[in-house]
């Protein structure tokens, strides 16, 4: 009975771990087939512990996280297809955009510009700011600036 | 002589206007319009891609550039002025490598004098198509008067608290 339950809790949380990938920081890799970039900004008045990004098709899950306050970009390297914010996961509490959150078709090959996510309560909402994302990706990625955006990187 | 120059001036003058989109009552996101453009579905994808593109998503801008720069057979003539026009609105807030690319091919088969030409006859239309947009989903409005005063807020401290799950979902902004 006590080896039955352990074996049910490892499949539960290998389970919950199998499908959700923690999105490694430093500089994103060169694109393979079917891969493209996707770009962000965060900007976030107090540290979160996560926010995840979900491919509705697949539904892979890919957390960033934890995030400090500020203004942060994010260029992560995924498979293409549809991708959307689906949880911001604050210190003690959380928000869960299942419902039409925001969402963005991720095309192969591409750098994909989504949007400056603003994490507030009671609404986070999704701004164009790709200045801000070009310079920030310029400082932390100029190489990839330079590539895929040009004008605007060194 | 003059009525030639008339012409040619009231040709580039309504560049754009060769652009017409059917009106959509369904809305069709861009992903559509890829998908449909992979099937071969052209008329389709156009119409998608042209509807998107005066709402000012700059990827369908882009790609109607690249349609009118080629030409598809039996669905669209090759058109470098309306090509260049759609790159020049694509690449105005969302710059990118590759849309830089495709102004400098249709530039490099174009005469200087006509792309002038093109610039200053639609300058009131680089100005009023938005761009920099990605129109991904149809957004619903959110009350937001009616959310709040339905909201019986709590303050505790410093810590507002509220009532769990009726938060609302999502609310995007572009500029």
């Amino acid at each position: 009975m006590k080896n039955s339950l352990i074996i049910i809790t490892i499949l539960i949380l290998q389970s919950c771990s199998m499908n959700q990938k923690l999105v490694k920081q430093g500089t994103p890799l060169p694109l393979k087939e079917n891969e493209g970039y996707l770009g962000l900004t965060i900007n976030a008045v107090e540290s979160l512990s996560a926010i995840t990004i979900k491919n509705t098709e697949t539904g892979s899950k890919h957390l960033i996280g934890p995030i400090s306050y500020g203004i942060h970009q994010y260029t992560l390297l995924l498979t293409a297809g549809e991708y959307c914010i689906s949880r911001v996961d604050a210190h003690g509490y959380h928000f869960d955009y299942n419902n039409g959150g925001f969402c963005v078709y991720l095309e192969e090959g591409e750098m994909n510009y989504l949007g400056e996510l603003a994490v507030r309560t009671p609404l986070s909402y999704l701004n164009q700011r790709f200045t801000r994302y070009r310079k920030l990706m310029n400082r932390d990625y100029p190489e990839l600036c330079n590539k895929y955006i040009g004008k605007g990187c060194e | 002589m003059k009525i030639l120059i008339a012409i040619f001036l009231m040709f580039f003058a309504t560049v754009l206007s060769a652009t017409d989109c059917k009106n959509e009552n369904k809305f069709y996101s861009y992903k559509a319009a890829v998908f449909a453009e992979k099937k071969n579905k052209f008329p389709q994808a156009l119409n998608i891609y042209c509807n998107l593109a005066y709402k000012g998503d700059h990827r369908a801008q882009y790609k109607l550039a690249k349609i009118y720069f080629n030409g598809i057979d039996g669905v669209v003539h090759k058109d470098n002025a309306i090509a260049f026009l759609w790159a020049l609105l694509s690449n105005s807030v969302i710059n990118s490598v590759k849309k830089e690319n495709l102004i400098n091919e249709i530039t490099a088969v174009m005469e200087e004098h006509e792309l002038e030409l093109v610039i200053e006859n639609n300058r009131h239309i680089l100005e009023n198509i938005p761009s920099g947009r990605r129109i991904d989903q149809k957004y619903s409005d959110i009350d937001l008067t009616k959310y709040l005063k339905d909201q019986k807020i709590t303050y505790t401290g410093s810590r507002i608290k509220r009532k769990k799950g009726d938060l609302p979902s999502n609310m995007t902004i572009f500029e």
